[in-house]
């Protein structure tokens, strides 16, 4: 009698537990709505170019010079979307770029995303850099045109194969008696959108 | 990455605290209870527990959220809620899982000494704490456009797992009327070990307004974790057989059960003090002891530090700028097979007890032949903490003991813990001649929504006692 008694306690035990034991009020479709939406932000490229640098032959004063192309030019290892998951999931790169001038010259800077092997992926940019006012004055600060850059999603997926940068900074005849230099920054801002 | 979501929440929705078995605590009418004291004032003469069925203990869980935070049909988008919900947490939360079978467990009375108990016996222990890496979580969930200056620590990543057996043999003596001293020596095991408790540096993008570029983003790191069973595992050549390939692990797995892994030694100690006739004092400290990995080993490391500006062009070396050879270069990633020792998570458990309502009718159908009428109800105050890699952990309860026959035992339990203030958990123990059955849970008042647990625990399991 005493052992049914304390079975039935214990079958009651275990149906109260099983019984009360749900899961309610949730709703785990929601999951189909969740998103990750990281924004990473990331160092570019960078540059100083002061006039002096590029006096190289010591040239008399208030005498105009050309600074050789090929040393305002590079290419750098630059894996922009890198794999199938940046492309998929990427939703834009921003690329921001500021210019500080002190150099009374105005000037471009060009950059263009290559392929390993080096050919051109999608357009040439350019942003545009205004004269500086002259060595000791605050530096003329210029920024890309539009500000930021935009790299949607379409263009993203042209530029998926790229693995290199291609930077040329074109400057006029410079001037000996010139003083200034300028100071390129930026920034890649990075917007995913993964899906869980 | 959806499935790894999903696992996350689901230990996260069905945590439980650490190892703290507070309705087995002290309950002596279950020999279980000399593994959490081996002072425990134990009265049977002789104990057997049915091989793999004595005892089975589960216990996850996860501290700083449930289920239900997440996944609440109230309306909200999910996104918002799962940034509340990281937002809520922090880098002392923890995610933790502790599994025990009992392989076998046996004791008896000294034919010598009445006053002695023997214990032995073997169990299999499953027990990963994982602390939540709150700082790249948020890295990961929200970037770092928001947290600019702000640094990454890597001391939030802490981790560790141990797969082992355990084989122990206890001995438990009445020193006189009032002290019960109780003391397990221990032999461990280990199958599969990981740990990475010791992390240091951070990762910080700093806005550099004068700079070379706009931000500076730096990596100083001193990282490392220790693993032992996995290299082995990981060179198995099945020849493209998985059947074959489970059989070698197997294989392997069952060796090292029985003293062919890395071992270690331990001790647990306890004792059982009664203050006056009906208030009992007792304390225990459980698996104080240390494992040797010097098989099997194989550990990774991460040191130095490393500036990243962007890329510098024209560059004027002439060499071109590798950022990768650059960052590898700083902070080399290395592979160790050095041994390593760690101590087990040390458990402490105390209460002090006060019983009252003492059987003594003659009929004794609360109390066992031979024995001393037993009290039929008790209550008191237990207190628990266990040792992780962040600090340890604690729990304290309030307990009721009630005997309503020689048939049938109960426990039950209100426990606070970190994070949780309305745990209540109930053992019943049925005892039908010599057999025993006993099942016990806590969280109970979680159980009308499983979605709202942050911790569960659960044990049950099969003895003979004499």
């Amino acid at each position: 009698m005493k052992m049914k008694k304390t079975y039935l306690v214990l079958l009651f035990f275990g149906i109260v537990l099983l019984a009360l034991s749900c899961v309610k009020d949730v709703d785990f479709g929601q999951l189909d709505n969740a998103v990750l939406t990281p924004v990473l932000e990331a160092d570019f490229i960078y540059s100083e170019f002061d006039s002096q640098d590029f006096n190289l032959d010591n040239l008399p004063p208030n005498t105009d010079f050309d600074v050789p192309p090929e040393s305002l030019r590079d290419t750098v290892n630059y894996d922009l979307v890198g794999t199938d998951f940046a492309v998929d999931n990427l939703e834009r790169v921003e690329l921001t770029i500021e210019v500080r001038n002190t150099l009374e010259r105005a000037f471009t800077l060009q950059f263009q995303f290559l392929t390993e092997g080096g050919a051109p992926l999608g357009q040439l940019y350019s942003v545009p850099v205004a004269a500086g006012l002259g060595e000791g004055t605050n530096p003329v600060i210029s920024f890309s045109m539009p500000n930021p850059i935009v790299l949607d999603n379409t263009t993203l997926t042209q530029l998926s194969t790229a693995q290199k940068i291609a930077t040329e900074i074109i400057v006029p005849t410079l001037n000996t008696d010139l003083r200034g230099a300028f100071h390129i920054r930026s920034k890649a801002s990075y917007y995913i959108n993964y899906n869980l | 990455m959806r499935i790894l979501f999903c696992l996350c929440l689901g230990i996260l929705g069905s945590s439980l605290y650490a190892q703290n078995k507070e309705t087995l605590y002290d309950f002596t009418d279950l020999p279980q209870s000399l593994l959490l004291n081996p002072g425990a004032e134990v009265k049977f003469k002789a104990h057997a527990g049915v091989p793999f069925l004595s005892q089975i203990h589960v216990n996850a869980g996860f501290s700083g959220a449930s289920i239900y935070d997440v996944f609440v049909d109230d309306g909200r988008d999910i996104n918002d809620k799962i940034e509340t919900t990281l937002n809520g947490l922090g880098s002392r939360d923890y995610v933790t899982l502790t599994q025990q079978l009992d392989i076998l467990n046996f004791g008896w009375r000294s034919k010598w000494s009445q006053d002695t108990y023997f214990s032995g016996g073997m169990y299999q222990e499953l027990d990963v704490v994982a602390y939540f890496p709150k700082d790249f979580a948020v890295l990961v969930y929200q970037g770092n456009q928001d947290f600019l200056n702000v640094p990454f620590r890597f001391s939030n990543i802490s981790f560790t797992g141990e797969l082992l057996t355990v084989f122990h043999f206890g001995y438990n003596k009445k020193i006189d009327k009032k002290l019960t001293f109780g003391a397990r020596a221990k032999i461990y095991s280990s199958i599969v070990n990981f740990r990475s408790t010791k992390n240091s540096g951070t990762f910080t993008t700093i806005e550099t307004p004068q700079g070379n570029n706009i931000y500076q983003h730096i990596v100083q790191a001193d990282v490392s974790m220790q693993t032992a069973g996995f290299a082995s595992l990981r060179d198995i050549d099945d020849g493209g057989d998985r059947a074959e390939g489970a059989r070698q692990v197997k294989n392997k797995f069952l060796s090292r059960a029985f003293l062919g892994g890395n071992l270690g030694v331990g001790v647990d100690v306890g004792f059982s003090y009664k203050l006056e006739e009906q208030w009992t004092l007792t304390g225990s400290a459980t698996d104080l002891g240390v494992i040797f990995y010097t098989k099997d080993v194989e550990s990774y490391e991460a040191k130095g530090s490393y500036t990243f500006e962007g890329f510098q062009t024209p560059i004027t070396d002439g060499n071109g700028q590798d950022v990768l050879d650059e960052f590898e270069t700083a902070i080399p990633r290395d592979t160790l097979s050095t041994g390593y020792t760690a101590m087990r998570p040390l458990k402490l458990n105390g209460s002090i007890k006060y019983s009252f309502n003492k059987y003594d009718d003659g009929t004794c159908n609360s109390c066992v032949d031979g024995e001393d009428p037993p009290y039929l109800d008790a209550f008191g105050l237990q207190v628990f903490s266990q040792f992780r890699p962040k600090g340890p952990q604690f729990a304290a309860s309030l307990f009721y003991y009630k005997r309503f026959s020689n048939f049938l035992r109960t426990k039950v339990t209100y426990t606070v813990e970190d994070f949780s203030y309305d745990n209540i958990g109930l053992l019943v123990s049925t005892h039908f001649n010599k057999i025993n059955f006993y099942i016990s849970a806590n969280n109970l008042l979680k159980y009308s929504n499983l979605a709202k647990v942050k911790g569960l625990s659960l044990q049950l399991g099969f003895n003979v006692i004499m």
